[in-house]
Parts: C-alpha cells; structure tokens; sequence
C-alpha cells in the first residue's frame, strides 16, 4: 500500500505528522486518549466515541483484524462490536497492523476504515499525545489524510486546527446515535415469560441489552428523548439510561424522565452517561474533566460494602458528577480509588442507582457485570 | 484491612542455589519481600544457602541464614528464632515443597509460627492433581481430560481411556521436570516410570496433549478481603509443547481478541477464588487456535519465573504487592510503587511491548539433546522492551550473548536440506527462530510454516518482515545517495537492526552507520515504563529505548544538570558461568556509590531475573542491551562522569576495548573507564599479553606458546609434554577451554577455540599440570595498596573448572610458603598492571611451587563469597578506588595481613545434568554447573557437607537404613592406581556400618585387600544378576563413586560408555554420584566427623553471628 501523508493538527497550534490508512479525507473532533491495548473492535464502535478522535496507547493495533458483522448471538447482536458501525471521527495509532491474522478475521482494520470513510493516521508517538493532552486537557483538532501522491498544506492545516468547532457544541451527538423509533428484544421465544426492561438509548452498547437478555429479560431500546408518558404506555418493569457522547446537560428529555422514574419508584439504572443524568435527575451537578477516563484498567470502590471492595472496570467518559452537589437522599454508591471521582451513585431509598463506568465491559473486565444481577432482582 | 499486629517476626525461605527452572528471579523475588516485610517495622529472618543473592546480604533482613531450605534446617531456625509467620512463596519450588512438608508434619503448629498468604491447603489444591480437578470443576474450568496414576500399569490404562499422544505430568515438581510427551505405550512407560521416581508424591498425571494449542499466562494477585487484580497477561510464541520456560514470550499478548482475553482473565479470578490464593498466582493456559475453548494447564501458588518477567515488563512490583497483601494489607490500601500515589488496586497498562527469550547453553553439556519440549533445558533469559515485535525480537537475540546480531544478518546457520529444515521447524532445537528466517530466505510459505510449527502467523508474518527488510539492505550501498539511504535505514532501526547488521547489510562498519545515522537524525528515543501508559505522571527512573517514538521522555538538559553520573553496566543474561554473583556486584556497586554521594547511579542490564533490574536499586534502570551501540546511545544521552565495566562480568568487560577504540578514534565525551586503565585490562585479559608480562615479572607460570599455526604448537606441546590446555582469551566459564591429551585432541581443540574467539584475541596453549592444587584469590587493588578479601583452595585437584569446583576459604592443604609466594605474586601483579578495582587471581600450587595460570581484572565469580565470609564488603571497597579513593585509611592495619577466618567456608557448585537429558555428570575445564550454595561452619567438614546438602547433594551421614541394615556405596573406578587408592576409601565406609557394592573388577580388587563386597554387574550385562541399574533404580544404592580413569580421552571411548550409563542413571534416580577423587576423601572425612552430630541440638550460626566473631566488618 503506497504511503500517504498524515497529520493531526490540535487547537492549541501543535501539529503532528504521520502517515495515513483508513480512508483518505479530513475529520475533526475531541482528541482523546485511551489507555488500554486490547479490544478494539468493541471500543471502536461504542458510540461514545462519536465525535472524538480516540488515540490508542498499545503501540500495536489492530493485530487480529477485524471479524465479521455477521457473526451474530441468538439475539440477531453482533458478538464483536457494540454498535452497527465505527463511531470514532478517526484513529491514531503508533501502528496500523498490515498483516494480522486470527480465525474470525474478515477484512484488516485498515480496510474497516475505508469502508466506513474514516481517516486512520500512524506513525504518532501516543505516549507523547497522551502527555500533552494530560496536562492541557482534551483538545479538539483536526486528521487529515492525503490521497495518494497528494501533499498536505501543513500550515493550513495547522490554522484550521485551531479553528475547529466543538461538536459537543455544534451537533447533536446523542440524538445522532439514538434509535429514531423503539425497537424490541426478545428474550426467547416465549417474551410472555419475562419481564420487560425500557432502555433509553444515548447511545447503546449492545453488550447492555444482551446483558440484560442473558438475564431473561426483554429489552425495549427506546429513543434518547423518551419522555415519562411514553414509558407509562409502555409500563416496563424497570428502566436503564445508556452511556453515550458529550455534555450530559444536553439531553434534557432523559433527565426528566429519569426524575419522574425515581419519584414513582420505577427501578432505573444509570450507565456512564446514565449516571451523569440521573445525577442531574436528582438535582446534583456535572463537570467537563480536564481529560476523562478512557482505560480498561480503572479501579472503583464500592463505599456501600461493609470490606470496601474494589473492581476493576472499563471507562469511557469526559464528565464526572459534583460529589458536593449530591442532595441528602442520594449516596455515593462507587468512588474512583485514583483519583476519588464519583464513580456511581445509589437512592438512599428508591430502587434507584447508576455507575459512571461500564459493567457490560466490552472491552474489558466483566468483574461488575453482576451490577445487572442487582438491577434484575430490583425488578421484583 | 491494615497488616496483622501480631507479627513480630518473620521467617522467609529463599530459594537455594540457581538451577534450570529456578534461577536469580528468587532474589528478586525474595530481596522484595525482605523491603516489604522490613520496613513495616516487623523482624525478617531469611533462609537461603545461596550465598551469591543480594538478600543474603547482611543489611537486607535482620537475620541471614546460610543453610540448607530443608526440613531439618528450616525446622532448627524456628526453634531458635520462634518467628510468628512464615513466607513460603518467594523462594521458588523447593521452599514450598519444604514449608508444605513441615506443616504436615505439625512443625509451625508446634512452634506457633503461622503460614502467612496463600494457605497450604491452597498449596496442595494446586499440586495434587485430583483436588485441582476438583477446584477447576468448582471455578467452572476446564482443564484437560487426565487421570493421575502411582503405577506405569496405572498410567498405560488411562492413556488408553484417553488415547494417544499423552502428555505426562509429574506432581510436585519444578519446572515440569520429568513430563514429556508419549506417542504409544512403550513411550509413556519410560516416561511415567521415570515422572513417578521424581514425584514427590509418587504420582504423575496423564493428560489430553494439547500441543500446537495457544499457551497463555495470567499473574492474579487476590487479597485476604478477595479483591483480585490480574496484572499480566503474556503470550508464548512458542505454542503448548514447548515449556513456557524454553518459550519466547510477549506481553501484553498480541494475537487475542477482546473476547479471549477476557475470559480467562475472568476465569483466572474465578480460579484463584476457588483455590484460595492469597497474594499472588500465575496460571497457565492452553487457547485453542480457532475456537474460545481453553484448558487450564497449571496454576503455580507462588512467585514464579513468570512473576518476574511480569514485574519487569509491567512495572508493578509483584513479589512485594504479594508480601505486603501475606501481612494483612488489601490492595486498594497500597500505593502505586511507580506513581506514588495512585492505588496498587488497578492493572498495567503498557504502551509498548516486551518479549521475553530464552538462553540455553547445551554446547557446555556433553551428550546432551538439543531439542527443546515439555522439559524446560534453558539455564537464563532475557527480556527486550519496544514498541513492534520486530524490535524486540531482534533486541532481545542480540541480549542473549551467543553472538547473533538478532534474527538475520549472522554466521551462515549450517546447510541443510529443506527437507531438514522443515524438521528443524516442526521438532525444534534451540534455534528454531532462525530456521523460520531461513526458510522465508528460500521462500516457505507462511501456511507452511504455521503447518509445521503451529506458531501463530501473527508472529510469522514479523519474522518475514526482518528478512524481507534485510533483503531491500543488501540492495544498497553506503556510496549511495541519502534519500535513498535514509529511509531504508529508519525503517532497520524501526525494525531492530543494530548498526552492525546494516553495516553488514551495506558492507561497512558499524561506527559508519552510526555517523551516517547521527548526520539523518536517525536516533533512539528514550522512554518510561510508568505502570498507566502516560496517563499520569510519574517520576519513574524506569527507563527503555527504542526507534518507534517522536521524543525522549527524560528532558537530560534540565535533570540534574551538575548532577555527578555514573553508569553501571550489568552482568546480562545468566548462562553457565555467569549468575547472580555478578549481579551481586552490579548491586553492590551502585549501592556504594550512591552512599559515597554520586549524584545519579545508572544502571545498564536487561535480564529480567535480577535485582539490578529492580528500578528501586538505582536512580536510572536502562533496561536496554550491553551492546557497544547501545552503550554508546546512553553515554550520548546521558554525559556521565564515567562508567563501571568490571563489575558486570565478561559482557561489560570485552565491551571496554572497543569503548577504549572508539574514545581514541572518534572522541566521544563521557567514555570514562573507571578504575583499571582499559589498556591494562587488555593486558589481563589477552593471553599473550598476560604471560608475556609474567614472564617479564620472573613469576612463574605453566609453560606456554601462542597460537600462530597449528604444526608450530603441536611442536611446543611435544616438547613440554601432555597434557596441554587450549586458552582462548576474554571468554568466561572457559567457553572451548579444553585439555589435550594427545596430538589428535590437540588438533580438535584447536579449531574448536578458533571458532569462538574473536579474531584480535590470541589463544594461548599452556602445559597443564596434573595432581596439582588449585588456588584463587579476590582482590582489591588502589593502585598502591592491595587487598586480598581470602585465598581460596578448590577441593578438587587441578583441572576442574573453578566455577564447578568445590573451594573452601582459608586453604586447607597450601603451606605457609605458598601462600607467601601466592601474596607476593598477587601484589606484584597489582602494581604492574596498576589495578584500581576488584581483581581474581588463580594459581596452580605444586608443593611450595606456585603458578599463575589467569588474571581477571574485574568482579569475580567468588567476590559475594569472599566479601561474606571475610566480612569485607569488596564491591563496597572498590567503588571506593573507582572513585579515587584509597584502602588503607578504611581498612588500616588489616589491609597487610595474610587473611585470617574463624569459620570455614565451603562453597559448592549446583548442577542441572538432571534436567539435561542426556548430559554426562562429568567435570572437566569447561564448567557446567547452573549455580552454587555456600554455608559456614566452624570447622571444614561442618561446612562443607552443610554445603553438600544445600546443593541437593543427598549425602547420607546416617550409615544406617530404616530397617537397620546398612546403606549401599557403590564404588565403581577404572584403572589399578584408582582401585588401590579407594580401597582405605571403602575400609572407612565399611568402619562407619556402610556396605560395599562393587563392579566386577573393582570388588575383586576390594576383596583382595580384605574388604566384605556384593558385586553387581554393569548396565551392558542385563542378563546377569544383581545389576547395576536395578541397584539405581531400587534405591538400594545411597551413594554412588565413580571416578574416571583420569579427565582424558578415554571417558569418550566406546569402552566406557558403561561407567557413563551409570552416572547418568544416578543423576536421574537423584543418587549422589561422587566423580572426583579428592573430594571423596573429603567426603569421607566429613562423614566421619559430623556423622554423630546432626541429630543432637547443635548450635545454628546466622551470618550476623559469624560477622561477630570476625575482627574487622566492613560492610
């Protein structure tokens, strides 16, 4: 494959140059790093990464290739993505591996960018990204891969690095992803057998609603601005708010659905973003961090257990909760043994909790998938 | 939870002396433990005989002691101490198995000292492989369809009800010791009968093979609250078959998707749980290539090889993690060792790659099969950091020390034909990795080559991409134009190619490149191992090279700018001859020069066994290669003050002419050699140069010639007479050292010690003097003042090598004048090569004669001995004098005086042959041995068979069996002179209550001179009765002596082939074979005098209670 220039140009004026894979073209976004070096089928195509420009820190990517879509659980979800497609804007990487190998390989990662037009650029020392965006902060920037033969404009690309809109701003990054209409999951051929479970969808993993099928339980997948009455016609058994992009401020309809949940005493989980709206449910606040938590290696505390356990889980988010703002009736359910942010939150009385990292992994460690357990028996 | 307040003292068991399976990773594992128990303000008292580790040192635990980790000796230390808990997991195989066994037997219960972390009940879970099935059933593991048996009858059943091939696996062993793979019935008999011998327990398992699955591994740490971390995971290159030991291993893995490595993770969790470990496991597991079905392989409840490996690749600190959770902590309440302030509750992330190789050194052993399998034969190993497999690869080939540049550009590999090839790929020796490069060279198919090696393509397809890259190299030259130049050599260094390889590819010297290199920019970048893959900051001295990087993590403009540096170079990778005692060195050195106010301590070394390696040793770990390239990368990145090379062993020391070369040619700042003038060191170490200067000193020495044609020297040694020996210069552990008894020997040895020296070294023929005593001394010398810490004298006679030797500290024969001369000599030497650091001195004494035979100007072998049985730290002194400093105000008086002990030291070497199929148990001039132990007594035969026994060395001191009949020695020797010179050897066995079994000639030779005997006939006569190996195998025979005629010709003789059988099949039952005249009579003196003793209550001396008694410590 002849070589392309590449580059990435972030808003504080730094310009960094590498070469390019995937599709040739231009996106911007939030440059974000991840830590973790493993799973990237799965972390590729969780939708919160939509408007972001991941930076993966294992230097090798990309080394078993990627399956098939096709290859689906009894449920019809595809057993090695969480969503239909890849949702980052683009890839860094140090290296875009040419020729990987594994048995349920279908196409390179390389060509799953291309045929989903986005542009891949390596060569970059992720390390150093990663330094720089720890102590800035996440930046917005621009990756800009050439065709071939084609030569970039590194000063333009630079001033147009600076110039980027801030998609958190400028689109509507939940409401891209949702499901414009509900759409049912059965969990056998007899559906009169379970319960029901609505699941607002900011931008769903599907390992969610599998982790809930696997548990008996039907999924009804409803759109991100669901509102109280559309779940009563629905009468669900409990409710459960996805994980999804940006600023949780912006999806107002959820946080009001999630209030009135709380208030009837309907079971609800919060996951990631679910979290953060419940939070602002109930009244708390949240924050931009300055560079999130992007990693499959992070340890959380469960304050609630009399031996304080800790687990070890997947994370994907760039908000937090305010821990002071929490009101009286809302306890800290998990906090983060580094650096004490709020990791989940409980109703001191209501079947009510949400965690701001991942119980279904996907990547990652399923140590607290049994959260899902807890949410089932709270079904009654 | 905090740690357990009722601790007050605490017993660790180290891991005894380095052998194949075991190795240096136990004083890593255990110096870890020691800090981490130590600095909670609880008392550490260690056992360990291997008086060589850096936790044997005296400011490391409160109490060392030097005996043997057996139950007798382990059970008289907590009678004395009276510790309140135990760790059994830090010292490998052997301490476990001991701590298992003493707890049986009601010892810690009686004594009230209680087994901390993982509980023996956990233990035994593991390693009985009935209660395993059960805990893997629990877990909700499978682990491979097998059934253990006691019997061979037993064992052919169950290989039936599973079908062939069968894997064999022995219980409570090391290192797989014994398993292999059974193809039919005939296999699997040879096979269990001999598993079921060494088992422990008597019992081996057959199990499904699943060789050409996947092997992968998983080190899980779990705490007393039950929050489990799985901190590692690793990925052999090598697929089950290969023992993980012999394995090339990567981490994080490489090839596995999300899905894969997630479920074991969980069922590595799920596992431990069920087991009840507590601190920290490893678990094997086998991954089928093209399914999510896997089979636990094996669970090992204690720090490992693997543990290690992990700690280094990772960064986090496993041994001490495990120790801290042993004594009550939970891991969330224990900080990050590298961010110091994150919690230890998390799990590694690794923005680079690390790749682990094996080193093995089968052409030290005579007989020995190269083929590697289920039995782990490597002695050492290394570990490469980078960020593409390429790279480490090649790095990690260039660490191994065997004179490969990494996977292509090397001496022509044999020829063979493809038909070979293929073989050599599918049923692999040592170097399989370089018949895969060869086979891409002609043009094999990746598909074919994953046929025949079942090694994932992943890992094929980076091997080819090395020969393909080396093919585009050859296509240049160093005239041509730079655009062209420039990227094809970037794209090497991407790729791990030394400046030596592309020199060879572009037909130059690599200096060139390295200029060429320089002018394009095209240089390394420095980067951090930091636990958490940037995310936060860390001060981590932790520290790798590579190409695949935009900028050096460590700004060295604004570090310590005045900041005195000096870099340390380390001792490589373990291999016979070179072991943890150098790394001893390497640690002792930095720590003394950190104490004598050196601003930055930089260590160089990359074997991932070492203590030197722990970034908690030095300000700066390079975990890099000891290369000249590499050196050279460091010196320029750094500017040092000066740099140590006689501490790390020949690695650092054949590296210092060229060092010396390069400062003269190209000027480069910071290439100070500290101490010994590098000119002087070449004058050591160069043969010629050497005898020459004796010569010129009038000190004696053995007649000698150099090597300039073959007819010339075989004129020299008629002329003094056989035999001869064949020198080659700056090679270490007498690599093709060889003794010729005749002209046809001559002439083979001769080719041989061309072929493994370095064209500009002289090799050296010298008369070799028989019946001789052998003599060693360690020095430190300040340029006007020597120091001599002991004179040590080898046991054996001449001719053995002094690393296989077993030498005691004072001399027990030399007379008062030849240690005069030896003295003298040694002070002569000093002063004329203006020595300015550790030297080693070795003498060859024939009544009051003295000869010098060999002068290292560098830490020796011996130095840990030395400096702990004198109480005289030498790497202490001599980064002193590197620093310019002086002896005499440190040492005053003292430094004049011919050294004077008031114990004995013995220190004996450990072998490995039973791990070698095949390998002769025979001592010679080449050594052999995988490590040593050393114990102190108050008298020479205290030490030496404490020594003996800490070597595995099962000597039996009661003459008597259970059944009160009297123990077997079999004495079979060749030749009249040896038969008459055992014959008071037997009488004083006889006097003891021991029996007396003999081969035919030599029972005839017994009776004549009036002895009771059995004769029992040779292996080569089964038909006639009592046999030998019948004998062997029974366990009728408790000690076995067979000494060679002499070390000659002969013992390659069809003739002898018998006498060979029968060593060999002692090494294999465990029966000590004694092969070697004088220490038989040493032996027997020992016998003789402590035999009564053991059993009553005698005194146990730690190594501070010996210090006590010494007249000057100066440590």
């Amino acid at each position: 494959m002849a070589h392309r220039e590449a580059a990435i140009a972030l808003d504080n004026g730094m310009i960094f140059k590498g070469a390019g894979f995937g599709a040739s073209g231009e996106a911007s976004g939030e440059v974000v790093f991840n830590t973790s070096s493993a799973g990237y089928t799965e972390a590729l195509s969780d939708p919160s990464y939509n408007g972001q420009i991941p930076a993966l820190g294992g230097p090798l990517v990309g080394n078993y290739g990627v399956p098939s879509f096709d290859a689906r659980d009894e449920w019809g979800l595809p057993i090695f993505f969480e969503s239909e497609s890849f949702k980052p804007e683009g890839l860094i990487v140090w290296e875009c591996c040419k020729q990987p190998y594994h048995y349920t390989m279908v196409k390179t990662l390389d060509q799953w960018l291309r045929d989903e037009n986005k542009p891949g650029i390596e060569g970059i020392d992720v390390r150093q990204l990663t330094k720089i965006l720890r102590s800035y902060g996440v930046m917005l920037g621009i990756v800009k891969v050439a065709g071939e033969g084609e030569h970039i404009d590194y000063d333009d690309l630079k001033k147009r690095g600076m110039e980027v809109p801030d998609p958190n701003v400028t689109r509507q990054l939940v409401k891209e992803l949702s499901v414009k209409e509900a759409k049912r999951y059965d969990a056998s051929a007899h559906p009169d057998k379970h319960k029901t479970v609505a699941l607002v969808d900011c931008g769903v993993k599907y390992n969610i609603i599998r982790c809930l099928l696997k548990r008996g339980i039907n999924v009804v997948v409803m759109p991100w601005d669901t509102t109280w009455e559309q779940v009563q016609d629905l009468k669900p058994g409990g409710m459960v708010f996805s994980p999804g992009p940006g600023n949780p401020k912006d999806c107002k309809a959820a946080i009001k659905t999630v209030a009135s949940c709380i208030d009837n005493g309907l079971p609800t989980m919060g996951i990631c973003l679910g979290n953060q709206i419940m939070a602002l449910a109930v009244g708390a606040d949240t924050y931009k961090m300055k560079y999130g938590h992007r990693a499959a290696n992070k340890p959380v505390i469960d304050l609630t257990d009399p031996v304080k356990h800790a687990f070890i889980t997947t994370q994907n988010h760039g908000f937090a909760i305010d821990k002071d703002t929490l009101p009286p009736d809302i306890e800290v359910y998990f906090i983060n043994a580094d650096d004490k942010t709020v990791e989940g939150i409980r109703h001191k009385t209501k079947p009510a909790f949400a965690v701001q990292f991942h119980p279904e992994a996907t990547p990652g460690p399923y140590d607290t998938e049994y959260l899902f357990d807890k949410f089932v028996a709270m079904l009654g | 939870m905090p740690k357990f307040p009722w601790i007050k003292k605490c017993l660790i068991l180290g891991s005894g002396a380095i052998k194949i399976g075991q190795a240096g990773e136990f004083d890593y594992s255990g110096s870890q433990a020691i800090k981490a128990v130590k600095e909670e303000g609880i008392e550490v008292v260690l056992i360990n005989p291997n008086i060589a580790t850096i936790q044997t040192d005296p400011g490391l635990a409160n109490k060392v002691y030097l005996l043997p980790i057996t139950e007798e000796y382990v059970e008289a230390v907590i009678k004395k101490e009276r510790p309140d808990a135990i760790l059994l997991g830090w010292g490998g195989q052997n301490s476990l198995n001991v701590g298992v066994n003493l707890d049986k037997a009601g010892v810690f219960e009686k004594y009230n000292c209680k087994v901390i972390g993982t509980s023996v009940e956990a233990i035994d879970i593991t390693e009985d492989r009935e209660l395993f099935r059960h805990a893997m059933h629990k877990a909700g593991a499978k682990i491979a369809e097998s059934g253990s048996a006691t019997t061979v009858e037993e064992a052919i059943a169950i290989a039936n009800r599973i079908g062939y091939p069968v894997m064999i696996r022995v219980g409570y062993t090391l290192g797989g010791k014994g398993s292999g793979v059974a193809h039919n019935e005939q296999e699997l008999a040879d096979i269990a009968s001999r598993g079921i011998k060494a088992s422990m327990i008597r019992q081996v398992l057959i199990e499904q093979d699943m060789t050409g699955w996947k092997e992968i591994e998983y080190e899980i740490c779990r705490d007393y609250d039950d929050n489990c971390v799985a901190i590692c995971n690793m990925e052999n290159f090598d697929p089950v078959g290969i023992h993980t030991g012999d394995s090339i291993v990567v981490a994080p893995c490489q090839t596995l998707n999300n899905r894969e490595l997630e479920i074991m993770r969980t069922a590595s969790i799920d596992i431990i749980r069920s087991v009840g470990i507590v601190g920290e496991c490893n678990i094997q597991f086998a991954l089928y290539p093209t399914s999510e079905e896997f089979r636990v392989i094996e669970i090992n409840p204690r720090l490992s090889r693997s543990s290690a490996l992990a700690s280094k690749a990772t960064g986090y600190p496993l041994a001490y993690i495990a120790a801290k959770i042993s004594i009550g902590y939970t891991l969330p309440e224990l900080i990050n060792q590298v961010t110091k302030k994150t919690t230890a509750c998390f799990e590694p992330a690794c923005d680079y790659i690390v790749l682990k190789f094996p080193r093995w050194n089968m052409e030290k052993f005579q007989r020995v099969s190269r083929k590697i399998g289920t039995q782990m034969k490597s002695v050492g190993e290394v570990m490469a950091i980078g960020r593409n497999f390429e790279e480490v690869l090649q790095k990690a080939i260039r660490m191994l020390d065997n004179g490969k540049n990494g996977i292509v550009c090397n001496k022509a590999l044999p020829r063979i034909t493809d038909q070979e090839l293929e073989d050599e790929i599918a049923n692999p020796c040592d170097n399989r990795v370089f018949w895969l490069a060869e086979a891409y060279k002609r043009g094999f198919t990746t598909d074919r080559l994953y046929e025949l090696s079942k090694i994932e393509r992943w890992f094929l397809y980076k091997i080819k991409n090395i020969v393909d890259h080396e093919r585009e190299l050859r296509k240049l030259s160093i005239t041509d134009p730079d655009e062209v130049k420039a990227p094809a050599i970037r794209q090497a260094k991407v790729f791990g190619f030394s400046d030596k390889q592309v020199a060879n590819c572009l037909r130059t010297d690599e200096l060139v490149i390295r200029r060429e290199r320089n002018r394009f920019g095209i240089t390394p970048f420095v980067k951090q191992i930091d636990t958490l893959a940037a995310e936060f900051p860390a001060g981590t001295n932790y520290l790798y090279m590579t190409y695949c990087g935009s900028e050096d993590d460590v700004d060295f403009k604004l570090a310590n700018p005045n900041g005195k540096k000096i870099i340390v170079l380390g001792s490589g990778v373990y291999r016979i001859g070179s072991s943890v005692e150098f790394d001893w060195g390497c640690v002792n050195m930095a720590w003394a020069l950190k104490q004598k106010g050196i601003d930055e301590v930089i260590m160089v070394n990359y074997n991932p066994e070492t203590v030197s390696t722990d970034y908690n040793e030095s300000d700066k770990l390079y975990f890099e290669e000891l290369t000249l390239e590499r050196v050279l990368d460091i010196i320029e990145k750094e500017s040092p003050y000066g740099i140590v090379v006689s501490v790390g062993g020949q690695i650092s020391n054949s590296l210092t002419p060229r060092l010396v070369e390069v400062n003269q040619k190209y000027r480069l700042p910071g290439i100070k050699i500290l101490g010994t003038e590098g000119k002087n060191i070449d004058r050591a170490e160069d043969r010629e140069k050497f005898s020459n200067l004796l010569d010129h000193l009038g000190i004696k020495q053995p007649g000698w010639k150099r090597l300039f044609s073959t007819d010339e020297t075989i004129k020299f040694a008629n002329e003094v007479g056989y035999p001869v020996i064949v020198r080659p210069s700056y090679v270490l552990s007498g690599a093709a050292m060889r003794v010729a008894y005749n002209e046809r020997q001559l002439r083979e040895f001769l080719e041989l010690a061309v072929n493994v020296t370095d064209p500009r070294m002289s090799i050296v023929v010298s008369k070799f003097i028989e019946d001789s005593r052998e003599v060693e001394i360690d020095a430190v010398a300040d340029g006007e003042d020597v120091f001599i810490g002991a004179i040590m004298e080898h046991i054996e006679n001449a001719g053995v090598h002094s690393g296989d030797a077993d030498t005691s500290i004072p001399t027990i024969t030399i007379s008062d004048e030849a240690i005069k001369k030896i003295v003298d000599n040694t002070k002569q030497i000093a002063s004329s090569l203006q020595i300015k650091g550790p030297f080693n001195i070795q003498y060859i004494v024939d009544g009051d004669d003295v000869f010098v035979i060999e002068c290292n100007l560098r830490s020796s072998r011996s130095m840990p001995f030395v400096s702990k049985t004198r109480g005289i730290n030498l790497m202490k002194l001599a980064a002193e004098v590197l620093l310019g400093g002086k002896l005499r105000p440190i040492l005053g008086e003292e430094i004049d005086h011919i050294p004077h002990f008031n114990h004995y030291g013995v220190k004996v070497p450990q072998f490995s042959f039973m791990r070698l199929s095949g390998a002769d148990p025979i001592l010679g001039v080449e050594m052999v041995s995988t490590g040593e132990v050393a114990c102190l007594g108050m008298s020479f035969e205290e030490a030496l068979l404490t020594s003996l026994i800490a070597a595995e060395f099962d000597i039996p001191l009661d003459s008597k069996r259970a059944d009160g009949k009297g123990k077997v020695v079999l004495i079979t020797v060749g030749g009249d002179k040896l038969k008459q010179q055992l014959v008071p050897i037997a009488k004083r066995f006889e006097a003891m209550g021991f029996r007396i079994f003999a081969t035919e000639h030599t029972a005839q030779a017994f009776i004549d001179e009036g002895l009771k005997v059995t004769t029992v006939y040779k292996i080569s006569e089964p038909q006639r009765q009592p046999n030998l190996l019948n004998c062997l195998l029974d366990g009728t025979i408790s000690l076995l002596i067979n000494i060679p005629m002499t070390i000659t010709e002969e013992k390659l003789l069809a003739m002898l082939e018998d006498e060979y059988q029968i060593r060999r099949k002692a090494v294999e039952y465990g029966i000590p074979v004694l092969t070697n005249m004088e220490l038989v009579n040493s032996v027997v003196t020992a016998i003789e005098t402590l035999r009564n003793d053991r059993t009553g209550d005698k005194p146990i001396l730690s190594l501070n209670d010996h210090f006590k008694m010494s007249d000057k410590i100066y440590w």
